[in-house]
């Protein structure tokens, strides 16, 4: 018996050992230990060395209520020569923006910051939902303090932003206070509008007639798409008549208006409004009489400006694009085939079909009462937990089971985890469905502090002109590519400062028959057929309201300047040409670089104000532009100004 | 026999009962199993975006396309849009030859200053004034990466 407790007593002494001795023996020392040699190797002090502290280390940010001891491991903290470093001893690159004093890491990172083991600190383990967020994700954070429209600081959730709203996620997806659009166009009597045929194909296959359209692939079957078809084509129109106009005039002016800054043909061309390669297959040609007459009458909210076309202009430009951009792929047979399948639809199953699918999440449908929302609500998708995500019959690995992997491959294969599902293919790249899945983490619950508030981008601005200047902008969608004063697309030049860049007669000239003045470009301003009155008042509001001080009150100092001297010319082109070497980005007279604006005819467009501005620095106005910043001399800016400013004899010249 | 058998009573309990608690205090978990079944192979995860660029490298990158490619090219083969409009053909960032005589210091310098200031052609502008050091570094690490030792 004596023998039997002794024996008892070792064993269990050797167990005491052995806990105490794993308890000291931390998984987290051997990483300590490497960390330790490693500033050995950088050449840090024996001192130093010496009083390594061993132990798990801890940040305790009371601001935002965290604890993390994720510094346990990751000792490169901010020390620059761990910048480069194998992980988990690299050292954070944002050191001065995002120190860890002040943040910690699982409020950006994720994971579960008091753990001190690999598996429980980066998960995903049993009870701890928030795994560490990949790096590709990993900026879904930033939208906490700075806000989501982040801009080029947070790229990636600025880019999902954007895909989420135009795609039309919205229209199914409630996002608490945010605004559903509709982002298709309406469906009203769109008999009249489209072949019925055409409509069919389209509803089996959208990228089949516009590979970058936005509408998604619901892969209806052919009896459904022929239902739908025939609920939104109950009758087949009287067949389509042939316009009668010149094919040749039309083909001049489809050229001179420049329809292809906004619409491509077989891709080559703007991306604005749809593709026009095959619009003649698809078009009925009343339709488009109309259309080319006043969009804005069919679709009031058209990104489509008015042309001032004649009415001869509207017939031949209508004989063009219905004689010329047809779909050739198409069999000579295909359109009646297609029309006898639809003839075999069922308008009830239509119905059925489009409440099922929410089609009225993006279009407006005559007929069809919109119900709302019918997907699952978003507004906090970023909580929630792992369990109410379904994986279907599909195997993932318990490690792979993460809200973020779900999200993405949601993204990639919306259909993936269940046949059936409503959501239909949007054909994301695997960079969009991890901007998507991006936006869509950093929709959460979460705050944080006033404290660390911090927006950061552009927000909308409001600009929203009235008035007889309001209405020409609208009439001719000036916004979608010009910006005036932070609203407005970003295709054309920004306008907020005009009438302190431009002289009056060149913009009078210009609006009237618009030129191109940078060579590169594919895209150049429609040449609408502004009328002579629009023109003036344009000018008028340019003067008065688009102007800088900063430009205005340099006109003494310009005055006093020998811009209109020809030996401050002379030296100007040395500088230009030899010095400083501007015709590396800039064109004169057809010879030089096609990086800035062609700088010819410089002096008949520009105010010289604006060009000594320029000179001084040329990111006054625009910070991102590509132009370099150079630390011209007084005399130097007068001399270059006064060159450029300067008539330039040869081919190029007026 | 009895007795040694009941000898061995205690301490057998004792390791049944004091093993299985040490393992539930351990910290390894059984290791995750790779064999997805069919349906999960089409189940991905998110891919490294270039794993073999440094941090440097990458954030250089970005500021190559926005600065440098337009006469550089997009990957340095001097194919730039604008590189037929220069007076010199742009310096090809693939050469390993043309890399191997630069130091990173004479890199950094030639954005800095431009090309003019290194007795190089003055259609290199300067950039000093647009970007700050780090980000010079950033791009002198992200210009190493294109030019390619050849192997031959």
């Amino acid at each position: 018996m004596k023998r039997t407790f002794v024996v008892l007593s070792l064993l269990i002494l050797l167990f005491l050992l052995w806990q105490i001795g794993r308890d000291y023996n931390r998984p987290y020392l051997s990483y300590q230990k490497a960390y330790k040699r490693l500033l050995a190797k950088a050449g840090e002090g024996e001192p130093e060395l010496a009083a390594f502290p061993f132990g798990a280390r801890q940040r305790w940010i009371v601001g935002l209520s965290r604890v993390d001891r994720c510094e346990t491991c990751h000792l490169g903290g901010e020390d620059p020569r761990f910048r480069d470093a194998r992980e988990p001893y690299r050292s954070h690159p944002d050191a001065d923006s995002h120190p860890a004093e002040n943040f910690g890491c699982s409020v950006c990172h994720g994971g579960q910051g008091m753990a001190t083991s690999l598996e429980d600190a980066h998960g995903p383990t049993e009870n701890w939902n928030r795994a560490i967020y990949h790096e590709n994700f990993l900026q879904k954070s930033c939208s906490l303090c700075h806000g989501e429209t982040v801009g080029e600081t947070a790229p990636v959730l600025a880019r999902g932003r954007e895909i989420f709203y135009d795609r039309g996620c919205r229209g199914c997806h409630k996002v608490e206070g945010k605004e559903r659009k509709k982002v298709g166009p309406p469906i009203r009597k769109i008999g009249e509008k489209v072949r019925t045929d055409w409509l069919y194909r389209w509803l089996r296959n959208p990228r089949g007639y516009l590979p970058k359209t936005r509408m998604p692939d619901f892969s209806f079957s052919a009896q459904e798409a022929a239902d739908i078809t025939l609920l939104l084509v109950p009758r087949e129109g009287a067949p389509a008549g042939v316009v009668s106009g010149s094919s040749e005039r039309g083909r001049l002016l489809f050229s001179e208006t420049r329809c292809v800054t906004c619409h491509a043909v077989e891709g080559k061309g703007g991306d604005i409004g749809p593709d026009l390669a095959k619009v003649g297959s698809k078009l009925r040609p009343e339709w488009l009489l109309k259309w080319l007459r006043n969009p804005h009458e069919v679709v009031p909210a058209t990104l489509m400006p008015i042309v001032n076309f004649a009415e001869a202009d509207v017939r031949d430009l209508a004989a063009f694009l219905m004689g010329e951009y047809v779909d050739l792929d198409l069999q000579e047979d295909q359109a009646a085939r297609d029309l006898a399948a639809v003839a075999k639809g069922n308008v009830r199953n239509g119905k059925a079909l489009i409440e099922k699918y929410g089609c009225t999440g993006c279009h407006e449908i005559e007929g069809v009462e919109d119900r709302g929302e019918n997907g699952s609500e978003l507004t906090r998708i970023g909580d929630i937990h792992i369990s109410r995500l379904e994986f279907g019959g599909v195997e993932v690995p318990r490690d792979w089971r993460t809200v973020p992997n779900w999200l993405y491959n949601k993204m990639r294969k919306p259909r993936l985890f269940k046949a059936g599902l409503k959501m239909p293919d949007y054909h994301f790249s695997d960079e969009e469905a991890e901007a998507v899945t991006t936006y869509l983490l950093s929709l959460t619950a979460e705050k944080v502090p006033s404290q660390y508030i911090l927006p950061l981008g552009e927000r909308p601005s409001g600009y929203d002109p009235q008035g007889e200047f309001g209405g020409v902008v609208k009439k001719y969608r000036c916004l979608v590519c010009h910006r005036i004063r932070g609203s407005g697309g970003a295709l054309a030049p920004d306008l907020s400062w005009e009438g302190s860049r431009v002289r009056k007669d060149w913009l009078l000239t210009f609006l009237a028959k618009p030129d191109t003045i940078r060579p590169i470009l594919v895209e150049r301003m429609p040449q609408m057929k502004i009328r002579d009155e629009e023109i003036r008042m344009i000018d008028a509001y340019f003067r008065a309201t688009l102007v800088d001080d900063k430009v205005e009150s340099l006109s003494g100092t310009v005055g006093g300047m020998h811009l209109a001297d020809p030996e401050a010319a002379r030296r100007g082109k040395q500088l230009y040409f030899e010095k400083y070497a501007c015709d590396a980005c800039h064109q004169i007279n057809l010879k030089g670089g096609t990086v800035g604006p062609d700088l010819t005819k410089a002096g008949k467009r520009l105010r010289p104000e604006w060009v000594v501005l320029w000179l001084r620095n040329p990111k006054t106005f625009l910070p991102r532009s590509v132009e370099p910043v150079y630390a011209f001399q007084q005399k130097e800016i007068e001399d270059l100004a006064a060159f450029v400013l300067s008539p330039k004899a040869g081919k190029g010249t007026p | 026999m009895t007795r040694k058998l009941r000898g061995l009573r205690l301490p057998a309990i004792a390791l049944l009962v004091l093993l299985p608690a040490g393992a539930g205090w351990s910290e390894t978990k059984p290791p995750a199993t790779d064999n997805a079944a069919a349906r999960g192979k089409e189940f991905v995860l998110p891919q490294k975006h270039d794993p073999g660029l440094s941090r440097e490298a990458k954030r250089g990158r970005s500021q190559y396309e926005y600065y440098c490619a337009i006469c550089h090219g997009k990957r340095g083969d001097a194919d730039g849009f604008n590189a037929p409009n220069l007076r010199t053909p742009p310096a090809r960032h693939t050469d390993p030859i043309l890399m191997g005589t630069l130091s990173d210091a004479q890199i950094q310098r030639i954005i800095k200053e431009g090309g003019g200031a290194l007795g190089r052609s003055p259609q290199m502008p300067p950039w000093g004034g647009v970007l700050k050091s780090q980000e010079i570094a950033d791009l002198t690490a992200f210009i190493h990466t294109l030019a390619v030792p050849s192997k031959k």
